[in-house]
């Protein structure tokens, strides 16, 4: 009995070892991945340069490995014949590609780094530097937006393949004058708040009410999309108007509670969730509340 | 003889907390009843008939309507979050542009330490304000300086005038000047 379960003990220790020794598998979902791209200066005088610089934020190890990735800022206003491509990769250990470059059949900047084995290393956030020359030709501040692509090959099993649009904004002004603070441009949807409560069905086993509560069907949330170059912090608010109703945010999974700061063409969806028994019939279309939005800066 | 000087103390004493309680009472009741109260102004629920006056088209504005969840709305903001004030002039300079992709009317208000400063008229889509008007006496409540305020966004319907349950505030800085 004895040598019967030290076999089983060594059996167990074993797979144990043989379990351990397997590679961990990546995350079975990439997720996403978070980037911003830097325009200095900005405003930027007419004839000087403007620098982009395009940097991971968040590439540690919670996320997938990135095995490629391809960088496309398309040409507007004839301002990127001129301009310097320069990687800020470093890691070319296992890269087939690592290269940059203004291409003027397709009018655009493109950054294509490949790796043939393994993942770009975690330590690895700047990615591509372009330094873009403001033509003396242009008189008046004004703005030029580049249409701005990331694509991201990781090595998860499943949605591997992630693309990222958004615009660059590059702001300049004539020399000597003073710059008008950028504008900020935001949208807001939102549903149309239809709150209902229900009491609930009786258990005639427990003698009790079960499933009481508040439901929108739907309607309860806020959308929140920055549109202009600069963060935008961005809080939500409910103020109910009765003291017996109180309201919180989520974001679908968790409390949404601290301001959101939103970068340049990100967006941010929050849902309404009221809690507590109104004291009496509040009537059809009675309104119970507001929704606030905050909109600071960065 | 120094019985009487006691006595004579403490009539002077009673006769002065006499008249200390008289003037508390007086100041009470002239609190509550005769202080002049101050008539806030407060968010219409259905927007003004005028538009405002200092409204001007947006330039270069294109684009589709956005999308409009059934029953709630969708709005498009441009502003910058520097303001002036002229109280010579009884003016605000300013930037705040209702896009004429958004779906609902506006109104904008300026607030002041709970004061609202400006109130404008309907700002309908396709419509941004430099200037606005202060409310009467408002110059009254400001001095030259810099203060915190902030926006106070009103989003109406556009058919039936009937106001939104969603607000937006957006912080500012206010230079004022005399």
């Amino acid at each position: 009995m004895k040598t019967f379960a030290k076999k089983i003990v060594m059996l167990i220790a074993l797979l144990t070892l043989i379990a351990a020794a397997e590679p961990k598998p990546v995350s079975a979902d990439g997720g996403e991945f978070g980037y911003e791209i830097v325009v200095e200066p900005s405003p930027v005088t007419i004839g000087d340069e403007v620098t982009l610089t395009v940097r991971l934020t968040d590439y540690d190890e919670t996320k997938a490995g990135i095995r490629g990735f391809q960088i496309d800022i398309n040409n507007n206003g004839n301002l990127l014949q001129n301009s310097t491509c320069t990687t800020l990769v470093t890691d070319n250990e296992g890269a087939l590609s690592n290269y940059t470059s203004y291409q003027s059949g397709r009018d655009l900047v493109r950054h294509l780094y490949m790796k043939m084995n393994g993942t770009l290393d975690r330590s690895q956030s700047d990615l591509l530097e372009v330094k873009i020359p403001i033509p003396d030709s242009f008189t008046e501040e004004g703005t030029v937006t580049l249409p701005f692509r990331l694509l991201i090959q990781s090595d998860a099993e499943e949605n591997n393949q992630l693309t990222y649009n958004s615009t660059i904004e590059i702001h300049y002004v004539p020399e000597g004058e003073t710059p008008v603070e950028p504008v900020t441009s935001v949208d807001i949807s939102w549903g149309e708040m239809n709150f209902t409560y229900t009491d609930g069905t009786w258990n005639p086993t427990e003698h009790q009410y079960e499933g009481a509560g508040w439901t929108d069907n739907g309607s309860g949330y806020v959308t929140v999309r920055n549109n202009g170059e600069k963060d935008v912090e961005t809080s939500f608010a409910y103020a109910s108007g009765r003291s017996d109703i109180s309201g919180e945010f989520t974001d679908g999974t968790n409390p949404v509670t601290a301001p959101v700061s939103l970068g340049a063409g990100k967006e941010q969806t929050v849902y309404l969730v009221l809690s507590g028994k109104p004291e009496g019939y509040l009537g059809e279309n009675a309104v119970i509340g507001t929704v606030n939005i905050i909109l600071g800066g960065e | 003889m120094k019985g009487n000087s006691n006595s004579s103390k403490i009539k002077i004493i009673i006769i002065v907390l006499i008249l200390i309680t008289a003037a508390a009472i007086g100041v009470t009741i002239w609190a509550l009843f005769f202080r002049g109260k101050e008539e806030p102004v407060l968010a219409p629920d259905y927007a003004p008939q005028e538009e405002e006056q200092y409204a001007e088209d947006i330039p270069d504005d294109e684009g589709e309507k956005l999308e409009s969840p059934e029953g709630g709305g969708s709005v498009s903001l441009t502003y910058s979050r520097e303001v002036s004030i002229d109280l010579g002039e009884r003016k605000a300079e300013l930037h705040f542009g209702n896009p004429g992709k958004s779906n609902q009317d506006m109104v904008i208000q300026i607030v002041i330490q709970d004061n609202v400063i400006v109130q404008s008229g309907t700002l309908k889509p396709g419509k941004q304000v430099n200037s606005l008007e202060l409310l009467a006496d408002a110059e009254d409540k400001l001095t030259a300086g810099t203060y915190d305020g902030r926006f106070n966004i009103l989003y109406y319907d556009q058919e039936t005038g009937e106001k939104a349950i969603v607000n937006t505030e957006i912080p500012i800085t206010v230079d004022v000047a005399e």
